[in-house]
């Protein structure tokens, strides 16, 4: 396997798990609305620590090794429209993770454990705006297989 | 054309590989978990297996498919599309055979009170999917470096 083979593999991985377990989790989400308390809280308490262990880990390492791709190809450029898209849409989907599913995930935690009924909003919350980081992600794949701009 | 039934495969072998390695850690945090969460999430994972699951192997391979078809130098017996069909037919296989009806019947036990051979059941599942995994991961490697 040469440098950029392996770089391209470790990049497909990390977005494997990321954008399929995104996918998965959103899912999952969705179905927890409808779930028991105990489901529920137990979903919330999973979801709460794959994403400081997986998610986040499997995001910074597809944007560190898709960096390390436009470094190593000569035909790839920063200023190309593919390569902008797929930086702003992780980007962004670091920072919603960072600044409201993390929070809001802890949040949830500990209001479904005091029985509190804020909990439902704050599930149904949780579940659109996953939408909306599962639609960005969908992008930047499209980018990442069209590439355009290259 | 081409573009399209390659994007169409990429995001199905996205979700179905990615949410089988996420199914895994989710899998993982269950053996200190309350028995009403155990028993949701075998059914959440049922759900995803028979219609997320199942449905993407089959889209990731027609698009495989087509993407052959449009006649870009691929062929059905390059080592790397034959590795990615073995793949695609074991999953299949595995899942509506074995995965698929063996978390029923895990779900069953667990409702019906019978917790230890709900438990041992479902460690059975979770080996031979870690076994569809590692294929998955082989499939992965293959279409990327093509050997």
């Amino acid at each position: 396997m040469t440098l950029r083979e392996t770089y391209v593999l470790i990049h497909v991985l990390a977005a494997i798990v990321w954008v399929g377990g995104g996918t998965l989790a959103l899912v999952f989400t969705w179905r927890t609305l409808a779930a028991d308390r105990e489901h529920r809280l137990g979903y919330a308490r999973d979801i709460e620590v794959l994403s400081n262990r997986v998610f986040a880990p499997a995001s910074i390492v597809a944007l560190l090794f898709g960096v390390l791709l436009v470094l190593e190809i000569d035909a790839f450029e920063f200023s190309q429209t593919w390569i902008l898209i797929g930086i702003i849409g992780l980007a962004a989907s670091v920072v919603l993770g960072m600044g409201f599913f993390g929070p809001q995930t802890k949040k949830l935690v500990t209001e479904i454990e005091q029985n509190d009924p804020k909990a439902e909003g704050r599930l149904g919350l949780i579940a659109k705006v996953s939408v909306l980081d599962m639609a960005i992600l969908y992008v930047v794949v499209w980018a990442m297989v069209v590439k355009p701009g290259l | 054309m081409f573009e399209a039934y390659k994007l169409i495969h990429v995001l199905a072998a996205l979700i179905w590989v990615g949410g089988s390695i996420m199914a895994q850690f989710f899998a993982a945090r269950l053996s200190s978990a309350e028995p009403a969460h155990r028993l949701g999430f075998a059914r959440d994972l049922r759900f995803a297996s028979t219609r997320i699951f199942v449905p993407s192997a089959i889209v990731v391979f027609l698009a495989g498919s087509l993407m052959i078809e449009e006649g870009l130098g691929f062929e059905y017996a390059d080592p790397f599309v034959v590795i990615g069909l073995i793949t695609v037919a074991v999953s299949l296989a595995t899942a509506l055979g074995f995965l698929i009806p063996a978390t029923s019947r895990a779900i069953k036990l667990m409702t019906s009170g019978q917790g230890p051979a709900a438990g041992a059941l479902i460690r059975k599942i979770a080996w031979t999917a870690r076994f569809v995994i590692l294929l998955m991961l082989i499939a992965v490697w293959a279409m990327v470096v093509k050997p």
